[in-house]
Protein backbone atom coordinates (compact mmCIF):
# COMPACT_ATOMS: atom_id res chain seq x y z
CA UNK A 1 0.00 0.00 0.00
CA UNK A 2 2.46 2.91 -1.18
CA UNK A 3 -0.50 4.71 -3.04
CA UNK A 4 -0.87 8.17 -1.46
CA UNK A 5 -4.17 8.24 0.73
CA UNK A 6 -5.98 10.89 -2.18
CA UNK A 7 -5.36 8.61 -5.17
CA UNK A 8 -6.41 5.17 -2.95
CA UNK A 9 -10.06 6.87 -2.31
CA UNK A 10 -10.78 8.16 -5.49
CA UNK A 11 -11.30 12.14 -6.24
CA UNK A 12 -14.43 12.00 -4.96
CA UNK A 13 -13.53 12.03 -1.70
CA UNK A 14 -12.90 14.97 0.62
CA UNK A 15 -9.62 15.21 2.70
CA UNK A 16 -9.12 17.91 4.81
CA UNK A 17 -5.59 17.75 3.63
CA UNK A 18 -4.33 17.22 0.28
CA UNK A 19 -0.56 17.26 1.38
CA UNK A 20 -1.13 13.70 3.70
CA UNK A 21 0.10 10.38 2.50
CA UNK A 22 -0.47 7.10 3.95
CA UNK A 23 2.81 5.53 4.09
CA UNK A 24 2.16 1.63 3.57
CA UNK A 25 3.91 1.05 6.89
CA UNK A 26 1.79 3.63 8.81
CA UNK A 27 -0.55 2.76 10.97
CA UNK A 28 -3.49 5.79 10.66
CA UNK A 29 -3.55 8.12 12.94
CA UNK A 30 -6.85 9.58 14.35
CA UNK A 31 -6.57 12.50 12.19
CA UNK A 32 -6.42 10.65 9.06
CA UNK A 33 -9.19 8.34 10.19
CA UNK A 34 -10.91 11.26 10.69
CA UNK A 35 -10.95 12.52 7.12
CA UNK A 36 -12.12 9.33 6.08
CA UNK A 37 -15.13 9.34 8.02
CA UNK A 38 -17.19 11.09 5.03
CA UNK A 39 -16.22 8.89 2.43
CA UNK A 40 -16.93 5.63 4.44
CA UNK A 41 -20.32 7.25 5.95
CA UNK A 42 -20.78 8.14 2.09
CA UNK A 43 -20.10 4.89 1.11
CA UNK A 44 -17.13 5.30 -1.35
CA UNK A 45 -14.55 4.13 0.35
CA UNK A 46 -11.80 1.81 -1.14
CA UNK A 47 -12.26 -2.08 0.40
CA UNK A 48 -8.77 -1.96 1.51
CA UNK A 49 -9.43 1.58 3.04
CA UNK A 50 -12.50 0.24 4.75
CA UNK A 51 -10.60 -2.83 6.48
CA UNK A 52 -7.81 -0.02 7.51
CA UNK A 53 -10.36 2.47 9.50
CA UNK A 54 -12.08 -0.75 10.82
CA UNK A 55 -8.56 -1.22 12.30
CA UNK A 56 -8.17 2.07 13.88
CA UNK A 57 -11.45 2.10 14.96
CA UNK A 58 -11.05 -1.64 17.18
CA UNK A 59 -8.47 0.19 18.77
CA UNK A 60 -9.17 3.76 19.15
CA UNK A 61 -12.04 4.62 21.81
CA UNK A 62 -12.16 8.09 20.56
CA UNK A 63 -12.72 7.57 16.94
CA UNK A 64 -15.02 4.28 17.46
CA UNK A 65 -17.53 6.28 19.47
CA UNK A 66 -17.26 9.65 16.46
CA UNK A 67 -18.41 6.99 14.00
CA UNK A 68 -21.06 5.46 16.14
CA UNK A 69 -22.46 8.96 16.80
CA UNK A 70 -22.30 9.44 13.26
CA UNK A 71 -23.66 6.50 11.69
CA UNK A 72 -26.79 6.31 14.67
CA UNK A 73 -27.51 9.90 13.88
CA UNK A 74 -28.04 8.38 9.71
CA UNK A 75 -29.59 5.54 11.19
CA UNK A 76 -32.48 8.09 12.70
CA UNK A 77 -32.81 9.85 9.69
CA UNK A 78 -33.37 7.30 7.06
CA UNK A 79 -35.24 5.13 9.40
CA UNK A 80 -37.62 7.12 11.46
CA UNK A 81 -40.20 7.30 9.09
CA UNK A 82 -42.89 8.12 11.94
CA UNK A 83 -41.88 11.74 11.56
CA UNK A 84 -43.40 12.16 8.24
CA UNK A 85 -46.50 13.91 8.16
CA UNK A 86 -49.19 12.63 5.24
CA UNK A 87 -50.88 15.12 2.95
CA UNK A 88 -54.43 15.31 2.71
CA UNK A 89 -56.14 12.44 0.99
CA UNK A 90 -57.39 14.46 -1.46
CA UNK A 91 -54.38 16.39 -2.32
CA UNK A 92 -54.18 15.25 -5.59
CA UNK A 93 -58.10 15.80 -6.47
CA UNK A 94 -57.27 19.81 -5.49
CA UNK A 95 -53.82 19.82 -7.22
CA UNK A 96 -55.20 18.74 -10.51
CA UNK A 97 -58.34 21.36 -10.31
CA UNK A 98 -56.36 23.96 -9.82
CA UNK A 99 -53.95 22.80 -12.43
CA UNK A 100 -56.96 23.04 -14.65
CA UNK A 101 -57.96 26.44 -13.14
CA UNK A 102 -54.91 27.53 -14.51
CA UNK A 103 -54.97 25.95 -17.73
CA UNK A 104 -58.03 28.04 -18.62
CA UNK A 105 -56.44 31.24 -17.00
CA UNK A 106 -53.54 30.72 -19.15
CA UNK A 107 -55.45 30.09 -22.58
CA UNK A 108 -57.92 33.02 -21.86
CA UNK A 109 -54.49 35.40 -21.17
CA UNK A 110 -52.46 33.86 -23.57
CA UNK A 111 -55.25 35.46 -26.33
CA UNK A 112 -54.03 39.27 -25.50
CA UNK A 113 -54.98 38.97 -29.78
CA UNK A 114 -58.43 37.54 -29.95
CA UNK A 115 -59.80 35.01 -32.15
CA UNK A 116 -62.73 37.47 -32.67
CA UNK A 117 -62.09 40.90 -32.25
CA UNK A 118 -64.67 43.70 -32.07
CA UNK A 119 -62.55 45.81 -30.50
CA UNK A 120 -62.88 49.20 -32.65
CA UNK A 121 -66.55 49.42 -32.25
CA UNK A 122 -67.30 52.22 -30.78
CA UNK A 123 -69.89 54.76 -29.95
CA UNK A 124 -69.39 58.23 -31.13
CA UNK A 125 -69.41 60.40 -34.24
CA UNK A 126 -71.86 60.63 -36.55
CA UNK A 127 -72.48 57.62 -37.71
CA UNK A 128 -71.97 55.67 -34.61
CA UNK A 129 -75.76 54.02 -34.61
CA UNK A 130 -74.61 52.78 -37.88
CA UNK A 131 -71.72 51.16 -36.54
CA UNK A 132 -73.19 49.47 -34.06
CA UNK A 133 -75.99 48.45 -36.39
CA UNK A 134 -73.73 46.90 -39.13
CA UNK A 135 -71.48 45.46 -36.17
CA UNK A 136 -74.66 43.50 -35.30
CA UNK A 137 -75.49 42.66 -38.77
CA UNK A 138 -71.81 41.12 -39.66
CA UNK A 139 -72.84 38.82 -36.86
CA UNK A 140 -75.70 37.78 -38.49
CA UNK A 141 -74.64 37.47 -41.51
CA UNK A 142 -75.59 33.95 -42.94
CA UNK A 143 -72.90 31.68 -43.90
CA UNK A 144 -70.68 33.41 -41.24
CA UNK A 145 -72.62 32.42 -38.53
CA UNK A 146 -71.23 29.06 -38.82
CA UNK A 147 -67.70 30.42 -38.67
CA UNK A 148 -68.90 32.39 -35.48
CA UNK A 149 -70.06 29.58 -33.88
CA UNK A 150 -67.08 27.64 -34.15
CA UNK A 151 -64.67 30.29 -32.79
CA UNK A 152 -67.45 30.80 -30.25
CA UNK A 153 -67.21 27.23 -29.05
CA UNK A 154 -63.47 26.21 -29.51
CA UNK A 155 -61.58 29.69 -28.37
CA UNK A 156 -62.21 32.47 -26.15
CA UNK A 157 -63.79 35.48 -27.80
CA UNK A 158 -63.00 39.05 -27.21
CA UNK A 159 -65.35 42.38 -27.05
CA UNK A 160 -64.46 45.57 -27.05
CA UNK A 161 -65.29 49.08 -27.51
CA UNK A 162 -67.31 51.29 -24.86
CA UNK A 163 -69.05 49.46 -22.11
CA UNK A 164 -72.49 49.98 -23.52
CA UNK A 165 -71.55 48.71 -26.85
CA UNK A 166 -69.51 45.76 -25.51
CA UNK A 167 -72.66 45.04 -23.66
CA UNK A 168 -75.01 45.35 -27.20
CA UNK A 169 -72.89 42.72 -28.95
CA UNK A 170 -72.71 40.32 -26.44
CA UNK A 171 -76.18 39.58 -25.64
CA UNK A 172 -77.01 40.09 -29.52
CA UNK A 173 -74.12 36.95 -29.96
CA UNK A 174 -75.26 35.06 -26.88
CA UNK A 175 -79.02 35.57 -28.22
CA UNK A 176 -77.62 33.99 -31.61
CA UNK A 177 -75.78 31.09 -30.09
CA UNK A 178 -78.07 30.47 -27.31
CA UNK A 179 -78.54 26.86 -28.12
CA UNK A 180 -74.97 26.10 -28.36
CA UNK A 181 -73.96 22.59 -26.11
CA UNK A 182 -71.35 24.43 -24.17
CA UNK A 183 -70.95 28.00 -23.26
CA UNK A 184 -67.78 29.29 -24.77
CA UNK A 185 -65.11 31.15 -22.96
CA UNK A 186 -66.41 35.20 -22.88
CA UNK A 187 -63.93 38.06 -22.49
CA UNK A 188 -65.16 41.34 -22.39
CA UNK A 189 -62.46 44.21 -22.57
CA UNK A 190 -63.89 47.67 -22.21
CA UNK A 191 -61.85 50.24 -24.00
CA UNK A 192 -63.82 53.11 -22.23
CA UNK A 193 -66.44 53.81 -20.48
CA UNK A 194 -69.90 54.99 -22.08
CA UNK A 195 -70.54 58.94 -21.43
CA UNK A 196 -72.75 57.78 -18.69
CA UNK A 197 -71.20 56.84 -15.21
CA UNK A 198 -74.75 54.82 -14.88
CA UNK A 199 -75.04 53.05 -17.92
CA UNK A 200 -71.40 52.64 -17.53
CA UNK A 201 -71.95 50.41 -14.88
CA UNK A 202 -75.20 49.12 -15.94
CA UNK A 203 -73.61 48.01 -19.15
CA UNK A 204 -70.97 46.13 -17.26
CA UNK A 205 -73.38 44.54 -14.91
CA UNK A 206 -75.43 43.33 -18.08
CA UNK A 207 -72.33 41.61 -19.56
CA UNK A 208 -71.52 40.34 -16.22
CA UNK A 209 -75.08 39.09 -15.80
CA UNK A 210 -75.21 37.59 -19.01
CA UNK A 211 -72.12 35.80 -18.58
CA UNK A 212 -72.82 34.06 -15.70
CA UNK A 213 -75.98 33.13 -16.74
CA UNK A 214 -74.59 31.20 -20.33
CA UNK A 215 -71.88 30.11 -18.13
CA UNK A 216 -73.77 28.24 -16.09
CA UNK A 217 -76.26 26.71 -18.45
CA UNK A 218 -79.02 28.68 -16.68
CA UNK A 219 -82.83 27.65 -17.48
CA UNK A 220 -83.35 31.65 -17.68
CA UNK A 221 -80.60 32.49 -20.47
CA UNK A 222 -83.10 33.12 -22.69
CA UNK A 223 -85.51 35.91 -20.70
CA UNK A 224 -82.15 37.00 -19.20
CA UNK A 225 -80.93 37.75 -23.38
CA UNK A 226 -84.52 39.27 -24.08
CA UNK A 227 -83.67 41.69 -21.09
CA UNK A 228 -80.66 42.11 -21.80
CA UNK A 229 -81.98 43.62 -25.15
CA UNK A 230 -84.66 45.34 -24.04
CA UNK A 231 -81.75 47.32 -21.43
CA UNK A 232 -79.21 47.66 -24.59
CA UNK A 233 -82.13 49.54 -26.47
CA UNK A 234 -83.23 51.27 -23.47
CA UNK A 235 -79.54 52.53 -23.41
CA UNK A 236 -79.47 53.51 -26.53
CA UNK A 237 -81.94 55.67 -26.24
CA UNK A 238 -80.84 56.96 -23.45
CA UNK A 239 -77.78 58.36 -24.92
CA UNK A 240 -79.74 60.04 -27.70
CA UNK A 241 -78.05 57.07 -30.50
CA UNK A 242 -80.08 56.94 -33.14
CA UNK A 243 -83.47 55.44 -33.86
CA UNK A 244 -84.48 53.01 -31.64
CA UNK A 245 -86.14 51.12 -34.24
CA UNK A 246 -83.48 50.69 -36.65
CA UNK A 247 -81.46 49.45 -33.48
CA UNK A 248 -84.10 47.28 -32.41
CA UNK A 249 -84.38 45.91 -35.84
CA UNK A 250 -80.31 45.44 -35.79
CA UNK A 251 -80.08 43.69 -32.79
CA UNK A 252 -83.23 40.71 -33.43
CA UNK A 253 -81.72 38.01 -34.18
CA UNK A 254 -82.73 35.72 -36.89
CA UNK A 255 -85.77 33.03 -36.62
CA UNK A 256 -82.81 30.65 -37.96
CA UNK A 257 -79.52 32.25 -37.44
CA UNK A 258 -77.74 29.27 -38.75
CA UNK A 259 -79.66 29.66 -42.19
CA UNK A 260 -78.29 30.00 -45.42
CA UNK A 261 -81.05 32.09 -47.00
CA UNK A 262 -79.56 35.58 -45.63
CA UNK A 263 -76.89 37.10 -47.31
CA UNK A 264 -74.59 40.21 -46.72
CA UNK A 265 -77.37 42.85 -47.70
CA UNK A 266 -77.07 45.86 -49.37
CA UNK A 267 -78.44 47.74 -46.31
CA UNK A 268 -75.54 46.51 -44.40
CA UNK A 269 -73.14 47.61 -46.94
CA UNK A 270 -74.25 51.20 -47.53
CA UNK A 271 -74.32 51.72 -43.86
CA UNK A 272 -70.67 50.78 -43.80
CA UNK A 273 -70.39 53.18 -46.73
CA UNK A 274 -72.03 55.59 -44.67
CA UNK A 275 -70.07 54.76 -41.32
CA UNK A 276 -66.91 55.18 -43.43
CA UNK A 277 -64.52 52.26 -42.19
CA UNK A 278 -67.31 50.19 -40.51
CA UNK A 279 -65.88 47.01 -41.94
CA UNK A 280 -62.15 47.37 -40.19
CA UNK A 281 -64.56 48.28 -36.97
CA UNK A 282 -66.67 45.73 -36.95
CA UNK A 283 -64.19 42.91 -37.64
CA UNK A 284 -66.77 40.79 -38.96
CA UNK A 285 -64.41 39.80 -41.70
CA UNK A 286 -62.16 37.48 -39.56
CA UNK A 287 -64.91 35.28 -38.90
CA UNK A 288 -65.20 33.37 -42.04
CA UNK A 289 -61.21 33.06 -41.89
CA UNK A 290 -61.72 31.39 -38.32
CA UNK B 1 -38.46 -1.67 5.40
CA UNK B 2 -38.61 -1.04 1.65
CA UNK B 3 -35.83 -0.48 -0.81
CA UNK B 4 -34.72 2.78 -0.95
CA UNK B 5 -34.41 2.68 -4.24
CA UNK B 6 -38.45 1.76 -4.88
CA UNK B 7 -41.63 2.50 -4.10
CA UNK B 8 -45.05 1.30 -4.16
CA UNK B 9 -45.41 2.96 -7.59
CA UNK B 10 -43.11 0.67 -9.61
CA UNK B 11 -40.65 4.12 -10.36
CA UNK B 12 -37.62 4.47 -8.70
CA UNK B 13 -37.24 7.28 -5.88
CA UNK B 14 -34.52 9.17 -7.19
CA UNK B 15 -32.43 9.45 -10.37
CA UNK B 16 -28.69 9.00 -10.53
CA UNK B 17 -26.96 5.75 -9.01
CA UNK B 18 -26.31 6.23 -5.70
CA UNK B 19 -23.23 5.06 -3.23
CA UNK B 20 -22.64 1.51 -3.37
CA UNK B 21 -23.46 1.64 0.15
CA UNK B 22 -23.71 3.47 3.00
CA UNK B 23 -22.71 3.36 6.38
CA UNK B 24 -25.19 3.89 9.32
CA UNK B 25 -27.60 2.60 6.94
CA UNK B 26 -30.55 0.34 8.32
CA UNK B 27 -30.52 -2.95 6.67
CA UNK B 28 -32.93 -2.71 3.81
CA UNK B 29 -32.46 0.82 3.43
CA UNK B 30 -28.95 0.08 2.18
CA UNK B 31 -28.17 1.47 -1.19
CA UNK B 32 -28.87 -1.25 -4.09
CA UNK B 33 -26.18 -2.49 -6.02
CA UNK B 34 -26.01 -1.76 -9.41
CA UNK B 35 -26.79 -4.88 -11.07
CA UNK B 36 -27.82 -5.28 -14.77
CA UNK B 37 -31.51 -5.86 -13.18
CA UNK B 38 -31.38 -2.57 -11.25
CA UNK B 39 -29.98 -0.60 -14.63
CA UNK B 40 -33.13 -2.12 -16.90
CA UNK B 41 -35.30 -1.59 -14.39
CA UNK B 42 -34.37 1.76 -13.96
CA UNK B 43 -34.06 2.39 -17.71
CA UNK B 44 -37.91 1.35 -18.03
CA UNK B 45 -39.08 3.39 -15.17
CA UNK B 46 -37.05 6.55 -16.86
CA UNK B 47 -39.28 5.87 -20.18
CA UNK B 48 -42.10 5.32 -18.45
CA UNK B 49 -41.91 8.79 -16.66
CA UNK B 50 -40.23 10.12 -20.32
CA UNK B 51 -43.92 9.35 -21.85
CA UNK B 52 -45.98 10.21 -18.81
CA UNK B 53 -43.91 14.02 -18.82
CA UNK B 54 -45.05 13.89 -22.44
CA UNK B 55 -48.26 13.05 -22.02
CA UNK B 56 -48.76 15.40 -19.06
CA UNK B 57 -47.52 18.32 -21.53
CA UNK B 58 -50.11 17.66 -23.62
CA UNK B 59 -52.71 18.22 -21.20
CA UNK B 60 -53.63 14.67 -20.39
CA UNK B 61 -54.86 14.95 -16.91
CA UNK B 62 -54.39 11.21 -16.27
CA UNK B 63 -50.64 11.30 -16.82
CA UNK B 64 -50.55 14.51 -14.51
CA UNK B 65 -52.37 12.11 -11.71
CA UNK B 66 -50.20 9.64 -12.02
CA UNK B 67 -46.66 11.86 -11.63
CA UNK B 68 -48.89 13.60 -9.06
CA UNK B 69 -49.31 10.46 -7.13
CA UNK B 70 -45.86 8.69 -8.13
CA UNK B 71 -44.11 12.12 -6.09
CA UNK B 72 -46.38 13.85 -4.32
CA UNK B 73 -45.76 12.34 -0.36
CA UNK B 74 -41.74 12.21 -0.80
CA UNK B 75 -42.10 15.75 -2.16
CA UNK B 76 -43.84 16.76 0.96
CA UNK B 77 -41.98 15.25 3.55
CA UNK B 78 -38.69 16.68 1.81
CA UNK B 79 -40.46 20.16 2.14
CA UNK B 80 -42.36 19.78 5.12
CA UNK B 81 -38.57 19.24 7.02
CA UNK B 82 -37.13 22.19 5.42
CA UNK B 83 -40.31 24.30 6.84
CA UNK B 84 -41.38 22.39 9.78
CA UNK B 85 -45.11 23.61 9.33
CA UNK B 86 -47.63 20.96 7.77
CA UNK B 87 -49.79 23.89 6.39
CA UNK B 88 -46.80 25.74 4.73
CA UNK B 89 -45.39 22.29 3.54
CA UNK B 90 -48.20 21.62 1.86
CA UNK B 91 -48.98 24.59 -0.08
CA UNK B 92 -45.48 24.52 -1.18
CA UNK B 93 -45.93 20.75 -2.16
CA UNK B 94 -48.91 21.95 -4.38
CA UNK B 95 -47.06 25.44 -5.61
CA UNK B 96 -44.26 22.98 -7.06
CA UNK B 97 -46.76 20.69 -8.82
CA UNK B 98 -48.22 23.62 -10.16
CA UNK B 99 -45.25 25.35 -11.15
CA UNK B 100 -43.36 22.53 -13.04
CA UNK B 101 -46.69 21.06 -15.00
CA UNK B 102 -46.95 24.90 -15.74
CA UNK B 103 -43.51 24.83 -17.13
CA UNK B 104 -43.28 21.23 -18.49
CA UNK B 105 -42.52 22.49 -21.68
CA UNK B 106 -38.96 23.69 -20.77
CA UNK B 107 -38.35 21.04 -19.64
CA UNK B 108 -35.52 18.60 -20.54
CA UNK B 109 -36.31 14.75 -20.39
CA UNK B 110 -32.58 14.24 -19.40
CA UNK B 111 -32.96 14.86 -16.20
CA UNK B 112 -35.29 12.93 -14.05
CA UNK B 113 -38.81 14.74 -13.29
CA UNK B 114 -38.33 14.13 -9.50
CA UNK B 115 -34.97 16.08 -9.64
CA UNK B 116 -36.48 19.27 -11.31
CA UNK B 117 -39.60 18.82 -8.59
CA UNK B 118 -37.26 18.73 -5.62
CA UNK B 119 -35.54 21.98 -7.04
CA UNK B 120 -38.22 23.83 -7.61
CA UNK B 121 -39.92 22.77 -3.91
CA UNK B 122 -36.85 23.66 -2.46
CA UNK B 123 -36.03 27.04 -4.28
CA UNK B 124 -40.39 27.71 -2.79
CA UNK B 125 -38.88 26.48 0.88
CA UNK B 126 -36.56 28.92 -0.03
CA UNK B 127 -38.26 31.46 0.07
CA UNK B 128 -40.95 30.51 2.75
CA UNK B 129 -38.20 30.63 4.66
CA UNK B 130 -36.72 34.08 4.08
CA UNK B 131 -40.37 35.18 3.99
CA UNK B 132 -41.00 34.18 7.44
CA UNK B 133 -37.49 35.05 8.80
CA UNK B 134 -38.63 38.69 7.71
CA UNK B 135 -42.05 38.63 9.04
CA UNK B 136 -40.74 37.18 12.71
CA UNK B 137 -36.78 38.70 12.46
CA UNK B 138 -35.72 34.44 13.28
CA UNK B 139 -36.40 31.65 12.43
CA UNK B 140 -39.26 29.72 14.09
CA UNK B 141 -37.86 27.41 16.65
CA UNK B 142 -41.04 27.03 18.26
CA UNK B 143 -41.78 24.37 15.87
CA UNK B 144 -38.30 22.72 15.41
CA UNK B 145 -39.59 19.75 17.60
CA UNK B 146 -40.03 16.64 15.27
CA UNK B 147 -43.56 16.19 14.73
CA UNK B 148 -45.01 13.43 17.04
CA UNK B 149 -44.52 10.21 16.16
CA UNK B 150 -47.56 8.09 15.53
CA UNK B 151 -48.30 5.34 18.04
CA UNK B 152 -48.19 2.31 16.31
CA UNK B 153 -44.89 3.24 15.63
CA UNK B 154 -43.56 4.07 18.81
CA UNK B 155 -45.49 1.16 20.92
CA UNK B 156 -42.46 -0.43 21.22
CA UNK B 157 -40.39 1.79 21.29
CA UNK B 158 -38.69 2.83 24.64
CA UNK B 159 -38.51 5.78 25.93
CA UNK B 160 -34.52 6.09 25.02
CA UNK B 161 -35.09 5.19 21.55
CA UNK B 162 -37.94 7.90 21.87
CA UNK B 163 -35.54 10.23 23.13
CA UNK B 164 -32.57 9.39 20.46
CA UNK B 165 -34.95 10.40 18.09
CA UNK B 166 -36.08 13.45 18.96
CA UNK B 167 -32.35 14.52 19.78
CA UNK B 168 -31.39 13.80 16.49
CA UNK B 169 -34.09 15.23 14.35
CA UNK B 170 -34.33 18.54 16.97
CA UNK B 171 -30.54 18.39 15.54
CA UNK B 172 -31.52 18.61 11.96
CA UNK B 173 -34.15 21.37 12.47
CA UNK B 174 -31.40 23.39 13.52
CA UNK B 175 -28.94 23.19 10.87
CA UNK B 176 -28.90 25.78 8.19
CA UNK B 177 -31.35 24.97 5.14
CA UNK B 178 -28.57 23.83 3.00
CA UNK B 179 -27.24 22.10 5.50
CA UNK B 180 -30.41 20.55 6.18
CA UNK B 181 -31.93 20.17 2.94
CA UNK B 182 -28.58 17.80 2.12
CA UNK B 183 -28.75 15.46 4.75
CA UNK B 184 -32.15 14.94 4.79
CA UNK B 185 -31.88 14.01 0.75
CA UNK B 186 -28.91 12.09 1.59
CA UNK B 187 -30.14 9.93 4.17
CA UNK B 188 -34.03 10.15 4.15
CA UNK B 189 -34.23 10.16 0.17
CA UNK B 190 -31.63 8.35 -0.91
CA UNK B 191 -29.93 10.60 -2.78
CA UNK B 192 -26.46 10.94 -3.85
CA UNK B 193 -24.17 14.10 -3.66
CA UNK B 194 -24.75 14.56 -7.65
CA UNK B 195 -28.07 14.42 -7.22
CA UNK B 196 -28.09 16.64 -4.35
CA UNK B 197 -26.26 18.79 -5.98
CA UNK B 198 -28.47 19.37 -8.91
CA UNK B 199 -31.54 19.62 -6.34
CA UNK B 200 -30.04 22.24 -4.39
CA UNK B 201 -28.13 23.74 -7.48
CA UNK B 202 -25.07 23.88 -6.05
CA UNK B 203 -21.70 22.31 -6.60
CA UNK B 204 -20.81 18.89 -5.86
CA UNK B 205 -18.23 19.91 -3.52
CA UNK B 206 -20.19 22.81 -1.91
CA UNK B 207 -22.83 19.73 -1.15
CA UNK B 208 -19.82 17.55 0.41
CA UNK B 209 -18.98 20.89 2.80
CA UNK B 210 -22.64 20.86 3.75
CA UNK B 211 -22.88 17.29 4.63
CA UNK B 212 -19.46 17.42 6.10
CA UNK B 213 -20.64 19.88 8.44
CA UNK B 214 -24.20 18.90 8.83
CA UNK B 215 -22.89 15.71 10.07
CA UNK B 216 -20.18 17.33 12.55
CA UNK B 217 -22.95 18.90 14.57
CA UNK B 218 -25.10 16.42 14.91
CA UNK B 219 -22.21 13.96 15.89
CA UNK B 220 -21.39 17.21 18.47
CA UNK B 221 -25.51 17.63 19.78
CA UNK B 222 -25.32 13.60 19.87
CA UNK B 223 -22.25 13.69 21.93
CA UNK B 224 -23.00 16.49 24.30
CA UNK B 225 -26.58 14.58 25.28
CA UNK B 226 -24.00 11.21 25.32
CA UNK B 227 -21.83 12.71 27.89
CA UNK B 228 -24.56 13.76 30.35
CA UNK B 229 -26.46 10.51 29.87
CA UNK B 230 -24.93 7.53 30.06
CA UNK B 231 -28.04 5.83 29.21
CA UNK B 232 -28.08 7.41 25.62
CA UNK B 233 -24.38 6.01 25.74
CA UNK B 234 -25.86 2.68 25.97
CA UNK B 235 -28.55 3.10 23.22
CA UNK B 236 -25.87 4.96 20.66
CA UNK B 237 -23.76 1.72 21.21
CA UNK B 238 -26.16 -0.55 21.00
CA UNK B 239 -27.48 0.47 17.21
CA UNK B 240 -24.09 1.40 16.16
CA UNK B 241 -23.20 -2.36 16.84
Amino acid sequence: MSAPLQSRIGNDVPLRSGKEELAQETIMNCEQAANLFDAHLDGVLSQSLETELAAHRVKCAMCRQDLALLEVAGHVIASDGAVDDQLEEDFTDRLLACIDGARQQKDTASHPEPSFTINTLRLGGSSRTARLIHAARQLRVSGRIRGVQQVFLSKPWWFGGSSVAAAAVVVLAFKLLLSAPQPAVLGVKFEKESPDPELDLAARSLVTQVETTLSSHAENASSVLHIGEMTILQMLDQLGIGESEATSKALQAPSDPFSESEGRGSEGDEIAEDAGSVAEDAGGEDVEDL
Amino acid sequence: MGSLRSNNTGLPEDGAAPPKGRAGLPEGRAVQSEDAGGQSRDVASRMEERQLVGRARGGDSQSMRKLIDLHKDRLFAFVRRMIRNHHDAEEVTQDAFLRAFASLDSFSTEYRFSTWLFTIAYRLSLNTLRKKQSLTGEMEFDQISAPGPNADTTAAESDDAKRLKSIVWGAVEHLSPPQRASIVLFYRHGHNCQDIAQILELPVATVKSHLHRARMKLKDQLQSVATQDASSLRILGGLAG
